[in-house]
């Protein structure tokens, strides 16, 4: 009952969705902003085309890698710094800092270290993605209840034991929201650099349409961008809440 | 019954240091006590007199800063020794767990076979009232229910020395009265030896066989009062007149103590 109901709640937000790009498009003019049965076309032939598979699998490839590296190293580093202070106080702020800075400036510095290709949009997708994790870890870690170490103490859990029955599902849920927005953020710092310094993926491909005003194929690739990201989150948050409940 | 000494306390004392380095807050000072094995015994004292930080040490999970203490005659020192069972002030349940699955963890990984997990588990909600329960995830429960739930996870493991920091706190009167009858229950049938840190005089003349009456910070014992209930003891206490004596002396006591720790 409760699940039908989603169910309509996520169609509707599409529907209106679709009806307000056809709306904006009619206003503005389809050769600015091609209508969604024109951009459908167009990403039925996009995914004739050969190139466009070779691009997609490139973006898909460093994104699954930045993902990987981001959670894995976030979650190590997090670990670190919530579990000993000293080193959370002494790294911890660089993560904060990394946070905060637009990582476009970064860069030209990832370039210098990795070259032109594929490692630097790896790179650029970890930035993105590792510090936010390593920093909810961390946060995760913190907030233990401290009645809940003491009663470990008194149970006499083992360091391990301790660790996968305590602390684990005690920082689950906050892991769980840290990998969606690494989800996000991995994808937008692969697509980024793409657009900045590469030869291949959905972002140069994105790029090169901008260059030679290919309305269609851009409106095609954000859908697809749109589309992956939206319902990934939406996926990763349904399994948060049924774990809740 | 055999009085051979369970906890022997010996001169702690325990000082706090202030984050930030400056100052300090002295808890405990001189604390010395004899604790009889399967005795009862309660302590009362003004909020923040160390009584927390008295049961932290006596639980092994603080080393005192001063003096000593012994548990059958070993001496405990910042590690939990075995044979101990704690129920916190703070609700220790565990959200991520059903209600059965808290009650079992400390039961797990202790070699114990899944019948005898079921076995004690089973007889645990039981005696707390949680049967119904079991299924239940901690956020479902009150306050109350939350707090019988870890004294049933305590219980499963045997404890020969039981600290219950008070545990009845977040429950009404009555049910609170109740409570302390399974306690009472409690002790006869495990033979443990009980020590209960409690806000309520009543409480505290109505269940233990002796109470120790603690100073304002830093905490010390001032007194203690024997009550000499026989073990079988029922609620008919509270009509005994010397339940009355009971309390009146523990008040007495604590009056003057509540005052100070009240800065008048
Ligand atoms: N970890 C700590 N760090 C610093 N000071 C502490 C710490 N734990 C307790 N204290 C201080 O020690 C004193 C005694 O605290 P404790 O919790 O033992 O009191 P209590 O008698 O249990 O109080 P209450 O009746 O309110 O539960 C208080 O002044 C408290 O501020
Ligand atoms: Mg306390």
């Amino acid at each position: 009952m409760k699940r039908a109901q989603t169910w309509l709640d996520g169609a509707a937000v599409i529907v209106a969705i679709l009806l307000a790009w056809q709306f904006l498009s009619l206003i503005v003019g389809a050769h600015v902003l091609p209508p969604p049965r024109a951009t459908a076309g167009r990403l039925v032939t996009l995914v004739g085309e050969p190139r466009f598979l070779a691009d997609l699998a490139s973006t898909a490839e460093a994104y699954v890698i930045a993902l990987a590296i981001g959670m894995a190293g976030g979650l190590v580093l997090g670990v670190a710094f919530g579990g000993w202070r000293l080193i959370g106080d002494s790294f911890e702020p660089f993560m904060h800092l990394l946070v905060a800075t637009p990582k476009v400036t970064l860069y030209p510095v990832i370039l210098l270290l990795f070259g032109l290709g594929d490692s630097a949009k790896i790179a650029f997708g970890v930035l993105h993605a590792l510090p936010p994790v390593a920093i909810m870890t961390a946060n995760a870690i913190r907030t233990v209840r401290p009645v809940h170490r003491k009663t470990a103490l008194t149970l006499r859990l083992s360091p391990t034991a301790y660790a996968t029955r305590l602390l684990v599902p005690a920082v689950l849920p906050d892991i769980l929201g840290a990998f969606r927005v690494c989800f996000a953020q991995a994808l937008l710092g692969v697509l980024v650099g793409e657009m900045f310094a590469s030869t291949r993926g959905l972002g140069h491909l994105l790029m090169a349409s901008i260059g030679v005003d290919d309305n269609p194929t851009i409106l095609a690739i954000v859908a697809i961008v749109f589309v992956f990201a939206g319902g990934g989150s939406a996926a990763l948050l349904a399994a948060a809440s049924r774990r809740k409940s | 019954m055999a009085a051979s000494a369970s906890v022997v306390l010996d001169g702690v004392g325990h000082v706090f240091p202030v984050a930030g380095g400056r100052g300090a807050v002295r808890a405990l000072e001189q604390v010395s006590l004899t604790i009889a094995g399967g005795e009862f015994f309660a302590i009362i004292g003004p909020s923040g007199c160390g009584k927390s930080t008295l049961l932290d040490i006596l639980a092994g999970l603080l080393a005192p800063g001063e003096g000593r203490v012994t548990f059958d005659g070993a001496e405990i020192r910042g590690t939990v020794p075995d044979g101990i069972g704690v129920v916190f002030q703070d609700d220790a349940s565990f959200p991520w767990l059903s209600v059965w699955d808290n009650v079992a963890f400390g039961l797990r990984g202790r070699g114990l076979d899944k019948s005898e997990i079921a076995g004690r588990v089973g007889a645990a909600l039981d005696f707390m009232g949680l049967k119904e329960f079991a299924r239940h995830r901690p956020a479902q429960l009150s306050g109350g229910m939350r707090q019988r739930v870890c004294i049933a996870r305590t219980l499963v493991l045997r404890p020969r020395l039981f600290l219950l920091d008070e545990p009845f706190a977040a429950l009404d009167q009555q049910t609170r009265l109740l409570m302390g009858y399974e306690l009472l229950r409690l002790w006869r049938e495990t033979g443990a030896t009980v020590v209960l840190v409690t806000h309520s005089l009543d409480e505290a003349a109505m269940l233990a066989d002796r109470i120790g009456v603690m100073s304002s910070r830093p905490g010390r014992f001032i007194e203690t009062v024997a009550t000499e209930w026989p073990r079988e003891r029922s609620s008919q206490i509270l009509t005994d007149p010397r339940f009355g004596d009971v309390t009146s002396r523990l008040w007495e006591k604590l009056r003057a103590e509540s005052l100070r720790a009240m800065g008048r």
